[in-house]
């Protein structure tokens, strides 16, 4: 088999990428572990510890593994789908190592400067708390410069598209409007199609928040001595807060369409529904961060009316997605193996993570779970049993075409149940917690007559944390360990 | 040096360095802290309409996952062998059926979620005012600041902070139409109101620079806690106050 040169460049780099995320989440996990014993009483009485920890398992957890495995996974799977090389290489390490030393500032933020401002770091909080004016700077800076990362994505992916040959409307799913559709030759892959709809819904979501960020960076240096109204900051933050949540979903959407097309053997059923969604995400997805803004009565209400609505319609293209691949996984000739059997795992949760979702989403049912435990668990079920499965799933994918095979699939299987088990677990003490009004972001266990659902929890976290760090280990040993050189071998030599 | 190499060594040294930094930090880097009081927070199950709604939920999941779990040992061992060409093209043909029944089934839950709050009754519709034009009889002025409310149940500038759960200072009046006229003096803070079994009736965000109002007719009589809705710092797990409803 003759491997382009692109696609080893492309593989390298992916992988890089992945390991580094896997590692984040190894830390990450253990962290948020801390952040729930600290609530125990175990560590004493001890609230900063709790809520510093909570803010940078939160962002490491979310922002920084997803940045380094949803991304670094996109640059392969374009590669190999588009069968076109990337725009530029250099472009995208260098998005690596603006990500590497954002993440490297955040964590000396808390660690050092105690920074515990929570992951969204509600404007004006940063003025506020119980750390250090360096440490409020620093954590900035670093989201700063994660959020330059996270615009150079966006761009790298449109370009590389542009490059392969097709047009940016088409790439969006708009194809699907075209009379002749099913005759037409040269379509844009499916799987290509939501890496160029998150490309463009990141650099329009993320821009507004940068302002903000700088804006804050100066105030905190002491440029600037004027607050900015609190409600527009709150509005920058989630017109990029939630969008930034599809910078790893619609990702993996397209790792799933990539994944199912080669296990399958064929082409996904439904092309031209699936793109009809995309064009919709398109239009919508940067337009419904509001919905999180729903308690704020200070906000006109049409904006929230309009927000519901919104999120209504984006979850049309999850929807239709999981019929295309299920319908395809059932009509083929499914080949199971590690990476299918993650990615099968995944399909099945996100259903359930949808269903909590409708409830936040729905204005009348969001007052009574908003900030509570209820919201924490629906997000930890999507980022656990839904995102980081497939995310796994992938990266075994690549690990497979990266080692020719060569790695421990069987412990590999066996995590799988871990996650389920662990996971499916604790976020089921949040559910109830959060469903009899038990807050996040508290360091006091509420309800109290409940508390007893804390220390039950742990053993299940410990088991998560347990599977994803030998998740991280079969990754680690796949990239790193003795048959590394043989594919670079067989490359050169082919 | 390839890519991978530098990445090799970036993780070594950031996850040597990382591991250190965490130890210091578990170990000095957090002072103990014990703001201003230290309320406990206490809610009370108690059989209400809202217990049937969270049982209904949970249920609801369950059965969700239990249908995934049949249907994923069902298909794979189904998938190893091809279907007919005859089931792909009921299958393909099927598509446009499950788009039209997905939009219908959203048009449907839209209409539902808008309703809730007829069916949910008076108590929930009352959150939904963005302004104070609606009609109420009283007005009470709530402030909120790092870590504690104060209130101002006359409207006349006397602010007091009802720490005490067995014998609050707010005393209100039930089937009083009464207007939260809410600000705070630092960061964002939340107004979350609990009924006296434990129910969070409804919440509010108070904003920095605006006046947040927030309508409530209390119904019944009984010791109402009030918490605060959203994460403002360090003392954040104590921002709690009574109300008590006669
Ligand atoms: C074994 C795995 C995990 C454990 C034990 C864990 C534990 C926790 C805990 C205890 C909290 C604090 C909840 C509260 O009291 O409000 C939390 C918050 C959070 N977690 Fe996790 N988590 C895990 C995995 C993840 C993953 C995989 C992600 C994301 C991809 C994630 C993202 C978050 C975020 C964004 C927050 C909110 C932080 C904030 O409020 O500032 N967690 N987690
Ligand atoms: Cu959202
Ligand atoms: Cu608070």
């Amino acid at each position: 088999m003759s491997e382009k040169k692109h696609i080893e460049e492309a593989k390298d780099i992916s992988l890089g990428y992945f390991i580094t995320g896997g590692l984040v989440l190894a830390i990450a996990v253990l962290l948020g572990l801390l952040t729930r014993i600290s609530q125990t009483g175990m560590l004493g009485n001890v609230p900063k510890l709790y809520y510093s920890l909570m803010t940078l398992h939160g962002m490491a957890a979310f922002v920084g593994w997803g940045c380094f495995t949803s991304i670094g996974l996109t640059w392969y799977v374009l590669v190999k789908t588009l069968d076109s090389p990337l725009h530029s290489p250099k472009l995208v390490k260098f998005i690596y190592w603006l990500f590497a030393t954002g993440f490297v500032l955040l964590v000396v933020s808390v660690l050092f400067g105690n920074f515990g401002g929570s992951w969204v770091f509600l404007y004006p909080i940063a003025f506020y708390g119980y750390w250090d004016t360096w440490a409020a700077t620093v954590w900035t800076l670093g989201v700063i410069l994660a959020g330059v990362g996270i615009i150079l994505y966006g761009l790298e992916i449109l370009l590389t598209i542009r490059k392969a040959g097709y047009g940016f409307w088409a790439a969006l799913g708009f194809e699907s409007f075209k009379k002749d559709f099913d005759e037409m030759e040269n379509r844009v892959p499916l799987p290509a199609v939501p890496f160029a709809v998150i490309g463009l819904g990141m650099i329009v979501a993320t821009i507004p928040f940068a302002i903000l960020l700088i804006y804050q960076f100066l105030e905190l240096i002491g440029l600037i001595n004027t607050r900015m109204d609190a409600l527009l900051a709150k509005n920058m933050l989630w017109w990029f807060g939630h969008p930034v949540v599809y910078l790893i979903l619609f990702p993996v959407v397209g790792f799933f369409y990539y994944v199912t097309e080669v296990y399958a053997g064929m082409k996904l059923i439904g092309e031209r529904y699936a793109k009809l969604a995309w064009a919709l995400a398109t239009i919508v997805q940067n337009f419904i961060g509001a919905h999180h803004v729903y308690n704020d009565m200070a906000q006109a209400p049409w904006i929230h009316v309009w927000s519901q609505l919104g999120t209504y319609a984006i979850i049309i293209p999850s929807l239709i997605s999981i019929f295309s691949i299920t319908a395809t996984i059932f009509i083929s000739d499914f080949h199971w193996g590690v990476a299918s059997q993650y990615m099968f795992t995944s399909l099945a949760f996100w259903l359930l993570a949808g269903m909590s979702g409708w409830v936040n989403a729905t204005i009348s049912l969001n007052i009574h779970i908003h900030n509570t435990l209820w919201v924490v668990a629906h997000f930890h079920v999507m980022a656990l049993l839904a995102l980081s499965t497939m995310i796994f799933g992938m990266g075994y994918h690549l690990i497979t075409d990266y080692t020719e095979g060569d790695f421990n699939k069987n412990l590999a299987s066996k995590a799988l149940w871990t996650y389920v088990i662990g996971a499916l677990g604790f976020t089921h003490f949040w559910f109830i917690q959060g469903l009899w009004g038990g807050i996040r972001r508290s360091y006091a266990s509420t309800p109290e007559n409940l508390t007893l659902l804390t220390y039950l929890s742990i053993p299940f976290m410990i088991i998560a944390v347990i599977g994803i760090w030998i998740n991280v280990y079969v990754a680690f040993s796949a990239a790193f360990g003795k048959s590394k050189a043989a594919p670079a071998a067989t490359a050169s030599a082919s | 040096m390839s890519f991978l190499k530098q990445v090799k060594m970036f993780l070594i040294a950031f996850g040597g360095v990382g591991v250190i930094l965490l130890l210091r930090f578990l170990f000095t880097g957090s002072t103990k802290i014990s703001p201003g009081s230290q309320n406990a927070i206490a809610a009370n199950l108690d059989e209400s309409t809202f217990t049937i709604v969270r049982l209904f939920l949970i249920g609801l999941e369950f059965l969700w996952l239990s249908f995934w779990a049949i249907f994923y040992i069902r298909l794979s061992m189904k998938a190893t062998q091809p279907a007919s060409e005859d089931t792909k093209k009921k299958i393909e043909a099927f598509e446009p059926k499950y788009f039209q029944l997905v939009a219908a089934l959203l048009v449907l839950l839209l209409i539902l979620s808008f309703a809730i709050p007829y069916i949910g009754g008076d108590e929930v519709e009352q959150f939904h005012n963005h302004t104070n034009d609606q009609p109420f009889d009283k007005q009470v002025n709530i402030l909120a600041h790092q870590f504690y409310f104060e209130f101002d149940v006359n409207n006349n500038g006397t602010y007091v902070q009802s720490f005490s759960k067995d014998n609050p200072e707010v005393v209100l009046k039930t089937n009083v139409m009464y207007l939260f006229s809410m600000k705070t003096t630092d960061t964002t803070h939340g107004f979350g109101l609990y009924s006296p079994d434990g129910v969070l009736l409804g919440q509010n965000q108070i904003v920095p620079g605006y006046d947040n109002y927030y309508y409530f007719q209390f119904e019944k009589p009984g010791i109402y806690k009030v918490l605060c809705m959203e994460y403002c710092g360090a003392g954040h797990q104590v921002m709690v106050s009574y109300i008590q409803v006669v």
